[in-house]
């Protein structure tokens, strides 16, 4: 028998129902499922679980400090952005909104390799309809591209586990550290990074993220890069690395944002920027900075979903996605500039917000571990971050000169959700106290010191000054950045062609002549046969079934009437059945 | 170009820069914190870091524009073909 329920369960049974028997109205089963998620995580005491079995291979349940944390905001954020889509009539986006806060609470529990894959999966499953779901081109290419990357992510992963588990007998998700060296170590540190977007693997993200809807962009920004920042926190904690990368994607990440005019792209980079922070963290490794690793995810969850959920608004009432186009919406809506300054004084780390008590963790370590280039490439991410968000977008969004342009209301359901995280974002600032007895290892760190309150005053001050000397320079345009995937596109496009250009003609006019005589042979014969098997038995059926179908009561043969649908709500009512009687027997 | 908001907000912005000046000179002799590196030492470091860094990005910006910015009707070209 289960030993406890798993608490993404309900929302992985739920899920499916409510994509097969679709109405508006199981928006809020979404949304109480993702509440009921958030409850059974908080129910949940430190343990390891098992007793779930199929064909005798056991999946694991671990529950620690560190996967509560990560499960927290997992289950949290899943509710906020549910509540936030809640006037949305579209199937795909609730359903793989919620299957993927599933998943990623699911990646925050697995104990044993083969869940953990298999959630790790599903990350990238649900990733994709998000994407998909925008139904545009552009968006097509996108997930396109996403796949391909998720798939070398997953497939390293798949393999490194076989590996492990086969030379090393290794079945369980561990500090691999002294593993180092090994194949699958490095296996499996390639599909984590993958995940958390470092560069030069960053590229699939700001290519993503601002091409699904204004409500998939908000799911996508908080799963992926995070659960790629617990996991690497669990396996490879301390690896140098990792912090020397880290570092530097800050620093990337925040040099291509102050590029980018279309905020939601802007903002993937800043996502890029601020996974930097806490891969930093992992890769320094000592237990201030893992928790400093940890604080930074959660907190970041919140207020990048908010910034997201606030840009997000933006495009909602306008219609419009580039920078140079907007220009002082504060006179059309205060209540959204609200909530996006709430977030963007959070992302930079400003007193009182949850930034500032999350984010000087990691930069503490660097400095207590004497590293001065991680906690100089750090310090200048912060800048760039307050210069890009707080000042260039906020001034070329909110004020400035106003452009035409009409705005129209928002609905409440995504006020509610901004009010929410805007609360979060303000309450885990004033309360770091009570935020640190969460955090999964012992923390003696006081972020609230006159030295350091003015510091950070003195250094965005510092920016500001230089900010308004240069703001025409680096004023947003009407241009786009090519990225790493630049790289991979372009060798993809030479492969291409010669495929079509070569290979094909080679292919058509000499290899296709020398299997011809095997084809005219072989296939035409079995070809006849199944057509005179289709033709004499199959049709004969066809033809008789007709005829019988008055001894059928009308009721049940209505739902034969060929609806595709019908037959798959069919199946899966079944499958939920079996799965049912399958529970009772264990 | 510069406008004429740009200018009060230059002026705004080197209030605020002088008030904090004095405010980390007074924590400098009065709260004095732990410092871990040589250069943490300096009277006012962060506001100066601040200065120098955010100069250094828009450098390293701008140079990192000429090299990967296309113009925006290319996107097509570039990801979509």
């Amino acid at each position: 028998m289960i030993d406890i329920i798993p608490p993404n369960l309900p929302a992985l049974l739920l899920g499916p129902i409510i994509y097969f028997f679709y109405r508006k109205s199981l928006n809020y089963l979404a949304l109480a499922t993702a509440l009921l998620t958030f409850i059974l995580t908080i129910k949940l005491e430190p343990g390891i679980y098992g007793g779930f079995k199929i064909l005798g291979y056991e999946f694991l349940l671990k529950v620690d400090a560190l996967s509560l944390f990560f499960a927290y905001v997992f289950s949290m954020f899943g509710f906020i952005g549910l509540l936030y889509a809640l006037h949305v009539d579209d199937r795909i986006q609730i359903t793989a909104g919620l299957m993927y806060m599933a998943c990623a609470v699911g990646v925050a529990f697995a104990y044993d390799i083969l869940s953990f894959y298999l959630f790790w999966e599903g990350l990238a499953i649900f990733a994709v309809l998000l994407i998909i779901s925008a139904r545009t081109k552009v968006a097509y290419f996108s997930s396109i591209r996403y796949i391909l990357v998720h798939v070398i992510s997953g497939l390293s992963l798949f393999l490194g586990i076989l590996m492990l588990w086969i030379d090393y007998s290794i079945i369980t998700l561990e500090n691999y550290r002294e593993l180092f060296g090994t194949i699958p170590y490095f296996l499996i540190l390639l599909a984590f990074v993958i995940n958390a977007a470092v560069p030069p693997l960053n590229a699939w993200l700001p290519d993503a993220y601002p091409n699904s809807t204004i409500y998939g962009s908000v799911f996508l920004c908080a799963f992926t890069t995070k659960s790629a920042v617990y996991a690497l926190i669990r396996v490879f904690p301390g690896d140098m690395l990792l912090a020397i990368a880290g570092a530097l994607m800050a620093f990337y990440g925040v040099i291509y944002a102050i590029l980018e005019n279309n905020p939601r792209r802007l903002l993937s980079y800043h996502t890029i920027s601020q996974v930097g922070f806490m891969v930093c963290g992992a890769g320094l490794g000592s237990y201030e900075a893992l928790n400093g690793a940890s604080a930074h995810a959660f907190a970041h969850i919140i207020y990048e979903g908010l910034l997201f959920m606030s840009v997000g608004a933006i495009i909602y009432a306008t219609g419009i996605e580039r920078i140079h186009q907007l220009g002082g919406f504060v006179r059309k809506n205060p209540w959204i500039t609200l909530y996006f300054f709430v977030g963007a004084l959070s992302i930079s780390g400003v007193p009182l917000t949850c930034g500032f008590v999350s984010k000087s963790i990691t930069i503490h370590s660097a400095s207590a571990l004497h590293r001065p280039f991680e906690f100089l490439l750090m310090e200048l991410a912060s800048i760039g971050t307050f210069f890009n968000i707080v000042l260039r977008m906020g001034y070329h969004i909110f004020f400035g000169e106003e452009k035409p342009y009409t705005a129209r209301p928002v609905p409440w359901n995504m006020h509610v959700a901004m009010i929410i995280a805007s609360a979060l974002c303000i309450l885990i600032g004033l309360f770091p106290g009570i935020y640190y007895k969460f955090l999964p290892y012992p923390i003696h760190y006081e972020p609230y010191t006159y030295g350091h309150i003015v510091g950070m005053l003195a250094l965005f001050s510092g920016v500001t000054v230089i900010f308004f000397f240069v703001r025409p320079l680096i004023a947003p345009k009407p241009k786009i950045n090519l990225d790493t995937d630049w790289f991979y596109i372009s060798i993809s496009r030479v492969i291409y062609r010669f495929v079509v250009k070569v290979l094909e003609p080679f292919e058509y006019k000499y290899v296709g002549e020398f299997y011809k005589s095997l084809v005219d042979k072989l296939l035409a014969n079995l070809r006849n046969t199944l057509f005179l098997f289709n033709d004499g038995l199959l049709i004969s059926l066809n033809k008789e079934f007709p005829l019988r179908i008055n001894s059928i009561p009308k009721k049940i043969a209505n739902i034969f009437d060929g609806s595709l649908l019908k037959y798959l709500q069919i199946f899966i009512i079944a499958i939920i059945i079996f799965y049912l009687m399958s529970l009772i027997s264990f | 170009m510069w406008t004429k908001e740009d200018k009060k907000n230059i002026s705004l912005s080197l209030v605020l820069f002088i008030i904090f000046l004095v405010l980390s000179i007074v924590g400098y002799f009065f709260f004095p914190k732990e410092k871990h590196f040589s250069f943490e030492k300096i009277p006012f470091f962060e506001g100066l870091f601040g200065l120098v860094g955010a100069l250094f990005l828009t450098l390293v910006v701008k140079i990192t524009g000429k090299l990967v910015s296309r113009k925006e009707e290319d996107y097509d070209r570039y990801y979509t073909s």
